[in-house]
């Protein structure tokens, strides 16, 4: 299994001949974009951390770990993201994500692809939230509530996560069904999609990766 | 490997480099004045040859802290806007192993600091916030709020109080600062001085090759530093251009006889003394006499070294409590004995032997050492 690093250095990999991220896009990899990019302001952001709190990559919890995560973009705000990475990087569309997503989920985790990856991630936050996220998602999943093996789907928070942003004919939705415990639903990745009600309301609990 | 003779010294400045950290964010330009005109008393303040760096928070570029007063509102205009993370600047400052006083001057709340608690480098900040807090509701690093320069200074300023110089296979023969003084302990050999106004040192040292010997401050506040001392060049054995003084015929005939260990007729009391003798205490001076009256016309300070050159004989005082012997031996004078130290290389320990340095030791050819 090969790993590609994007200018965040954050980790990549192939799905069904797509290269995407392995997790939903961080604030510490949104604010590189800040930091460089000059195109939002202290208040603005500020704005958007009312509306899903910073949490550090360094300290977060199983209870937390979706503060960790930039939500509440709109799409034309992503957009600015989207050209600053450059390198081909987009929005998947709905069929690709639904197509990575069933991909992954039939593929068992083995700890050695992940420990190969964390020896290759040069990265502090992404090494630090790969490990950390491993070892809640293993007390979670296979101790403590669906003692089941893990898979891709669960590392990628391609479910558990968020609701990802993507892009349908012309337009944009959601797709995903975050934990209930950060977003009470009772979505089915497979067959749901998320309509927000109003183009420029910020939805907390949306987030999202891309894919190139 | 060996060792080798270097000179070396050690420069501490008072104060330890300054960071400015200078927040332009939206959060903060409305009071960009307070901001700058903080800035520009404090540098006022500190000692003129003190290095430091200013930043903007959100730019990882410095810009000397000297050109701060010439161009400070082209600065503001470039750096107007940014977004207040301190992350690009503290990934820049974590590459570097200097000791800082980072001081971030702003107002609003820094929305990564949190990604940096505990490290060594919010250790070393100081938060000046001149409306709202940097740090929100957290308390990650110590704050002061609407301060005067002077108060910034006062907190700034942490005195170092000692200074302790080691190294593998270190001995120090030579050093400029009388305010240091070598202890030798479990083997180890250590140059230490505390409570002075001025630490910097010259010396001339004997270390194993390829290696610096380091000093480790210590400062007021408990913070300790090590600092390597800069080799300068490698001392080498020649010939130095010394101020020598002659003996007297008589005095001469004293050293050819007690270099070869035999007895001498003395000068003073016209009696025979033993090779070894170095005072007659055959006269009015309960101390004795040297056996060298020419040495009474000059100060000497305990070992002195003699010169037989072209049958003629000087003298010099060599005024250090170390002499370098051979390759890996020193003799450390303690009042009128001289103990020698073999250094082992297996241990990295310079041992003490049960030997004192005798009289007219051969140091090199033609020159002779004595403890007086
Ligand atoms: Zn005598």
């Amino acid at each position: 299994m090969q790993w590609f690093f994007d200018k965040t250095g954050f980790p990549l990999f192939y799905v069904s001949g797509i290269q995407v991220q392995l997790l939903p896009i961080t604030k510490v990899q949104f604010e590189k974009f800040l930091v460089e990019s000059k195109e939002f302001g202290d208040s603005w952001y500020a704005n958007l951390l009312n509306i899903n709190p910073r949490v550090s990559y360094k300290t977060f919890t199983s209870e937390n770990r979706e503060g960790i995560f930039i939500t509440g973009l709109l799409p034309s705000e992503i957009n600015f993201f989207i050209k600053w990475m450059g390198n081909g990087f987009r929005l998947a569309n709905l069929r690709e994500w639904r197509k990575i997503y069933h991909e992954l989920k039939k593929i068992p985790l083995k700890r050695e692809r992940l420990e190969n990856l964390l020896f290759q991630v040069k990265s502090k936050p992404a090494k630090t939230i790969i490990e950390r996220l491993l070892e809640q998602l293993n007390y979670e999943i296979l101790y403590r509530e669906a003692r089941r093996e893990l898979n891709w789907a669960d590392i990628t928070l391609m479910h558990y996560g968020l609701v990802e942003w993507v892009k349908e004919e012309g337009s944009y939705v959601g797709v995903g069904a975050p934990r209930p415990s950060f977003y009470p639903n009772l979505w089915e990745p497979l067959k749901d999609m998320v309509k927000p009600l109003k183009e420029n309301e910020r939805l907390f609990y949306f987030g999202f990766r891309l894919i190139r | 490997m060996a060792l080798i003779q270097i000179k070396g010294k050690l420069e501490i400045k008072g104060i330890k480099k300054v960071i400015f950290i200078l927040d332009t964010s939206e959060s903060a330009y409305s009071y960009w004045n307070e901001i700058a005109s903080l800035t520009s008393q404090l540098i006022a303040l500190l000692p003129k040859d003190m290095e430091g760096e200013l930043y903007f928070l959100g730019n990882s570029n410095p810009i000397e802290i000297s050109q701060f007063d010439k161009l400070t509102s082209q600065f503001f205009e470039e750096n107007l806007n940014r977004i207040s993370l301190i992350t690009p600047i503290f990934e820049k400052l974590s590459q570097k192993e200097d000791i800082f006083n980072i001081l971030i001057i702003g107002s609003g709340k820094i929305f990564d600091l949190e990604d940096w608690a505990d490290s060594h480098l919010l250790k070393q900040t100081l938060l000046i916030s001149v409306k709202d807090s940097l740090q929100g509701e957290l308390s990650l690093a110590d704050e002061i709020s609407y301060p005067t320069a002077q108060q910034i200074y006062t907190y700034l300023y942490d005195p170092i109080i000692e200074v302790e110089i080691s190294g593998k296979g270190f001995m120090p023969l030579k050093w400029s600062n009388g305010g240091y003084s070598l202890n030798i302990i479990e083997g180890k050999a250590y140059l230490t001085a505390s409570k002075l106004d001025n630490y910097f040192i010259n010396l001339e040292y004997l270390i194993t090759s390829d290696f610096s010997p380091q000093a480790k401050l210590t400062y007021a506040s408990g913070q300790k530093i090590i600092k390597p001392i800069q080799n300068l060049e490698i001392v080498e054995m020649k010939e130095e251009d010394l101020n020598l003084i002659s003996l007297t015929s008589e005095e001469e005939e004293i050293f050819k006889k007690a270099i070869f260990k035999k007895p001498f007729l003395c000068i003073h009391c016209k009696k025979t003394h033993e090779w070894n003798t170095l005072y007659c205490l055959n006269t009015s001076s309960i101390l004795g006499e040297p056996i060298y009256p020419s040495l009474n016309n000059y100060k000497i300070s305990g070992f002195v070294l003699f010169y037989q050159k072209d049958e003629k004989v000087y003298f010099q005082d060599y005024p250090f409590n170390l002499l370098k012997i051979d390759e890996n031996t020193v003799a450390f004078r303690e009042g009128r004995r001289a103990v020698l130290y073999k250094y082992s290389e297996k241990e990295d320990m310079w041992i003490a032997t049960s030997h004192t340095l005798d009289p007219y030791s051969k140091i090199k050819e033609g020159v002779y050492a004595v403890v007086f």
